[in-house]
């Protein structure tokens, strides 16, 4: 409760706020109680107590990504409100994630019970399947994930599958320092065996901060052995240390879900550093322009150098006073 | 990379939650599924986990940091003036695609809980002259690179980062008035009276990167969303606008995304004639706009509502 | 008075001293000053309840919004800062002038400027919405602000203008210690603190003068900063009607015209409810300060002009919307009242000799004050109001103070006048020896005799 209490706006400013100090303390074990899921629609909540009312229900909509070999997968809730799309992010018990079939965790082969979690604020939960997991699945080339929802006071339960087969995504370059071309190879797992995909949308992308910029041709379709290749622009500025991440992507594929891989080359410009800022007019206090810094100084020390000379007069005339 | 990382503003309320609540998979927060932001992987035991860094790295950090609030990766205060390291940020607004929407500022109040009376995101409606055509504008802070309102800032409650971003520190701030005077493009508001949706933000530990809890008596803007940037996602109008109007994007990377697409920021410039504000004033704007050209939808006049709804005291 | 200047003999002279001592003391509140102080009591204790509940509930109790942030309590904090130049202009620029009739007016001056610029800084205390972090002021002060540097050069102001208050009235204080009878325990404790056990030595006499001398000469710049640095808070924005290369200019002009304006008007009001002073603010004062008066209106108007005029010539788009509310808009009537009663009237009655008499200088001194004011007002409001800014509720878009703001701001205007008003009761508003000096006192019978009470 000590680290709520610092957490308080206005706990320092001292006027009126105990009441919000109190309200607070109680919001604050409501919250504790609730793990710590932000009341938002805490009203309606109350005013749809299940006995009155029936319960809610919801869409879950699962997607699943390969990266580079690392699967997730992500849950989005939303349900229908006067015909209107609205998300949901108001469920209060966990999502249970399970693989295969709905039981307890199998430690022999990884599948049943993986982990559970909540919505975020928009609704959605990503489950991140560790590392661990995919070496003991290693077999498996299809994966059926299941995602339940069961006994929450507002919504009814839910459960959803998504069936994934494996697949990957490698890339190879070619060409000189000049002109580069990356080709992006599409396989999937059939039998025993990773056999290429043809006719599928395959999008040669770069890493970028907020998504990927894509290059090559626009909607260009896998050949029959699974490759789509595109010139790689060579003026881009990558990372600090010009390196830029290249990868291809199938996007929501209805088989294989959306898998990406991709690789780090050396082959971007260097970014342009921003530049220092200096002494400037707009920068911090300690990071004044000189001039302003000395010429103030001076004038400051001039004049209340004479203010305490001034001072000293008094103290003089003091003594004067004193003395017979 | 991962002192960084393992500042955010995380109580130990927070931690104790994650240890009970969760067992296995990390619950980040994600738009948009790709290598961007999610290139990460748990490991049960050493309690550590592999996080993609909105500068492209890979680090490990221990999963206690991550957690699954909105909140997660705003840095605290100190750590807030910096920036994030080698960005340097920018935003397109294509104003051909406007449709006065207002889903930008609908999702912007939300997310910052912001009360009825202070909108961070204005969107205008442009008719300067009866011989021109109407036109709207979405108006956010323009994080200027010379901000007149950081230089008559008298505490450096409000400061420029080295990622460009302009942020105000609301724990600092003396409540002056003097950055809202200074600011040409009057994009400041101030909380002049006790914030309203205090109750809804009550467990978020402050910073200025969240902009919220918001406090009475000090000053507050658009931030570009520093804590979605952390995380390498798309401020909350990029986001929310049906239209794609708004583009964010890192200037360094020559790239900006408005969440469908992602172009490079000079072609882009250059193919459909960027500008910025009041460029006479010198104050060098981080806002892009491209004129209202070839408009994908006709002009609707509307009344702007907010001056009317919003009650006033 | 000035043939008096030469030939005065020891006994004229040691009794004319002990004639001022006796007009000089300050004397005991008759019914109205009692008055006087009830009403400024009361008028300061509302200000400051309402002030109170404005910590409580936020600036959400002024009339100001996004659109109109600084209300009157900065035009008012403007006002306070333009009235308290004053006390350079009659202290100091007089006194390097060696004119000859200033002693009388100095320590009235003084005091004016002391009591506006202690109630220029509360106030802008006041308009803070965190007035709980005025401490970040110093530890995070950026000197790049101009708010840094007001707060500087106002604290300075105040420093120096305690200073030369204080330096000329030691020899005062220790007269009013030594023979004011029948007066309070606490009253003399002060009296004896203040003195610094002053005892009318020539050494002490040439401390003092040093001090005034430096101070005169330093207080000058620091006090035309002060004006000019509030005039910057408005010119180192963009917006139209502050953004003015004239402004430092233009607001010391008009500073130094209310400022004059205060010492006549308290000129009179001290005549008028103490007739002893009569024999030392005399006609010849009001006929002296109403030239001064008239050519810094003169210089102000000149400044005014410059100030509207080009703006209004070129008429640039923002900038037109301000001229047009202020010429013939919303703003009119007060600005052209404004410019009439507190400028072109003053200019034309003071013209005339008959109008320098002391009550219709008195009456042109208030038009100048009360003008002066809302002239601030003025200055500061019209320029975020009117543009055209949307999406902002309609209440929003003009300002018009409540009642909790004029409270506030009453408060601080009676706060200054109650600090005014009980110096007066407590020490001597008119300096002894400096008159004397004045009126060709050899110093050497001053230091002599001064001190001698007149109870015999
Ligand atoms: S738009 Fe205004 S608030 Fe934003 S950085 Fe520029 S001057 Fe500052
Ligand atoms: S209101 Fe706050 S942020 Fe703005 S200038 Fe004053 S102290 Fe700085």
């Amino acid at each position: 409760m000590k680290a709520m209490k610092n957490d308080l706006p206005y706990h320092k400013s001292g006027i009126g706020y105990r009441r919000i100090f109190f309200i607070s303390i109680v919001i604050g074990a409501l919250l504790l109680i609730n793990n710590f899921t932000i009341a938002q629609d805490a009203k309606d909540s109350s005013s749809l107590s299940a006995g009155q009312m029936g319960k809610l229900s919801f869409t879950m909509n699962l997607s699943s990504l390969v990266s580079n070999g690392a699967r997730s997968v992500k849950v989005q809730v939303s349900r229908k409100e006067n015909k209107k799309t609205v998300i949901v992010n108001d469920v209060r018990s966990p999502f249970n994630l399970y693989l295969n079939e709905v039981k307890a965790y199998d430690a022999s082969d990884g599948t049943g019970w993986i982990g559970k979690l909540n919505l975020n604020y928009e609704g959605e939960a990503v489950f991140v399947i560790p590392d661990d997991f995919n070496k003991l699945t290693a077999g498996l080339h299809e994966y059926t994930f299941i995602v339940k929802m069961d006994s929450d006071p507002k919504y009814e339960d839910a459960e959803e599958t998504i069936t994934i087969a494996d697949a990957k995504i490698s890339i190879v370059f070619s060409g000189e320092d000049s002109v580069k071309s990356a080709t992006a190879i599409l396989t999937a797992w059939k039998d025993s065996a990773y056999i290429p995909v043809p006719e599928k949308e395959l999008k040669l992308c770069i890493k970028r901060t907020f998504n990927f910029l894509l290059f090559g041709e626009a909607g260009a379709l896998t050949d029959s052995t699974g490759q789509v290749s595109g010139d790689l622009p060579m003026d881009l500025p990558g990372n600090t240390d010009g390196t830029i991440i290249i990868f291809g992507r199938l996007e929501d594929d209805e088989t294989y879900g959306t898998v990406e891989g991709g690789i780090s080359v050396p082959w971007a410009i260097l970014p342009k550093k921003n530049p220092v800022t200096g002494r400037t007019l707009w920068s911090s206090g300690d990071n004044a322009p000189l001039v302003l810094v000395i010429s103030s100084v001076v004038i400051i020390a001039i004049i209340w150098g004479t203010i305490f000379y001034l001072v000293s007069l008094l103290i003089r005339i003091k003594r004067l006073g004193k003395s017979p | 990379m991962e002192e960084e990382l393992n500042k955010p503003g995380i109580k130990t309320n927070r931690k104790d939650f994650l240890k009970k609540g969760l067992f296995a998979g990390s619950v980040l927060a994600t738009g948009a599924v790709g290598i961007s932001s999610l290139t990460s992987c748990s490991n049960n035991s050493g309690k550590k986990i592999k996080v993609l860094t909105a500068d492209g790295k890979l680090v490990e950090v221990d999963s206690n940091v991550i957690i699954e609030a909105h909140p997660c990766c705003a840095a605290p205060a100190k750590e807030s003036r910096k920036g994030i390291p080698g960005k340097k940020f920018v935003m397109v607004i294509d104003l051909s695609r406007c449709k006065h929407a207002l889903k930008c500022q609908d999702a912007c109040q939300r997310y910052h809980h912001l009360s009825g009376m202070n909108v961070w995101l204005k969107v205008f409606k442009m008719h300067d002259a009866e011989t021109m055509a109407p036109y709207w504008m979405p108006k956010p802070c323009l994080h200027c690179d010379k901000p007149p309102c950081v230089k008559v800032c008298p505490v450096s409650a409000t400061y420029k980062r080295d990622d460009g971003i302009v942020l105000v520190d609301n724990d600092r701030c003396i409540g002056c008035r003097f950055c809202m005077a200074a600011c040409p493009y009057s994009t400041r508001s101030f909380n002049w009276e006790e914030p309203q949706y205090l109750s809804e933000t009550k467990g978020a530990v402050y910073s200025p990167e969240l902009g919220f809890p918001q406090k009475k008596g000090t000053v507050e803007k658009c931030d570009f969303c520093p804590d979605m940037l952390r995380q390498g996602k798309l401020p909350h109008c990029v986001t929310a606008c049906p239209n794609g109007v708004f583009y964010m994007g890192d200037l360094n990377e020559d790239s900006v995304s408005n969440g469908a697409e992602t172009v490079r920021f000079s072609q882009l410039m250059k193919d459909k004639g960027g500008y910025r504000l009041n460029e006479i004033l010198g104050t060098e704007p981080s806002v892009y706009y491209l004129p209202p050209v070839n408009r994908l939808f006709p002009f609707k006049d509307v009344e702007i509502t907010k001056e009317n709804t919003e009650e006033t005291k | 008075m000035e043939e008096n200047k030469k030939a005065i003999n020891e006994t004229e002279a040691v009794a004319m001293l002990h004639q001022f001592n006796e007009d000089l003391l300050p004397k005991k509140f008759g019914k109205i000053g009692k008055a006087w102080v009830a009403l400024l009591c009361a008028v300061f204790l509302l200000g400051v309840y309402c002030y109170i509940i404005q910590l409580r509930r936020g600036l959400v109790i002024t009339g100001m919004r996004d659109f109109v942030f600084w209300g009157i309590y900065i035009s008012n904090f403007v006002f306070f800062v333009a009235i308290s130049l004053v006390g350079s202009l009659v202290t100091a620029i007089l006194y390097l002038l060696k004119v000859s009739w200033r002693a009388p007016l100095t320590r009235l001056s003084e005091i004016i400027a002391v009591a506006a610029i202690i109630f220029a800084g509360l106030i802008i205390i006041v308009d803070m919405g965190r007035p709980d972090r005025v401490v970040n002021m110093v530890l995070h002060g950026r000197i790049q602000s101009p708010i840094i540097w007001d707060v500087m050069v106002v604290s300075t102001y105040m420093v120096l203008s305690i200073l030369l208050l204080y330096f000329p009235l030691l020899p005062g204080i220790s007269f009013c210690r030594d023979h004011l009878k029948g007066i309070p325990k606490w009253q003399k404790r002060m009296y004896t603190i203040l003195s610094l056990g002053w005892k009318n030595k020539p050494e002490q006499y040439k401390l003092v003068k040093k001090a005034i001398t430096i101070l005169s000469v330093m207080i000058i710049p620091v006090a035309l900063c002060i004006h000019t640095v509030t005039s910057w808070l408005f010119a180192s924005t963009y917006r139209p009607g502050w953004d003015s290369t004239n402004f430092g200019a233009y607001f010391v002009s008009g500073a130094f015209l209310v400022g004059s304006g205060g010492v006549v008007a308290g000129m009179y009001l001290l005549r008028r409810f103490n007739p002893s002073y009569e024999k030392y603010l005399t006609n010849t004062h009001f006929d002296r300060m109403g030239k001064l008066l008239v050519l810094l209106a003169v210089v102000y108007a000149y400044f005014s002009i410059n100030e509207y005029l080009i703006p209004a010539y070129k008429m640039k788009g923002e900038e037109a919307h301000h001229l047009h509310e202020l010429f013939t808009g919303y703003y009119a009537p007060m600005f052209w009242s404004v410019q009439f009663f507190g400028m072109i009237l003053p200019i034309i009655v003071l013209l005339f000799k008959r109008g320098r008499r002391p009550f219709p200088m008195f009456i042109m001194a208030v038009l100048v004050i009360v003008c002066a004011w809302f002239k601030r007002y003025l200055i500061v409001i019209p320029s975020m109001s009117f543009l055209p800014v949307q999406e902002i509720p309609e209440a929003w878009k003009h300002y018009s103070p409540t009642l909790m703001e004029w409270a506030i701001t009453g408060g601080s205007l009676a706060g200054a006048l109650l600090v005014i008003t009980f110096f007066i009761r407590y020490f001597p508003i008119i300096s002894v020896w400096e008159v004397a000096e004045e009126k060709g006192v050899s110093t050497d019978i001053i230091y002599k005799h001064l001190h001698e009470g007149n109870e015999k």
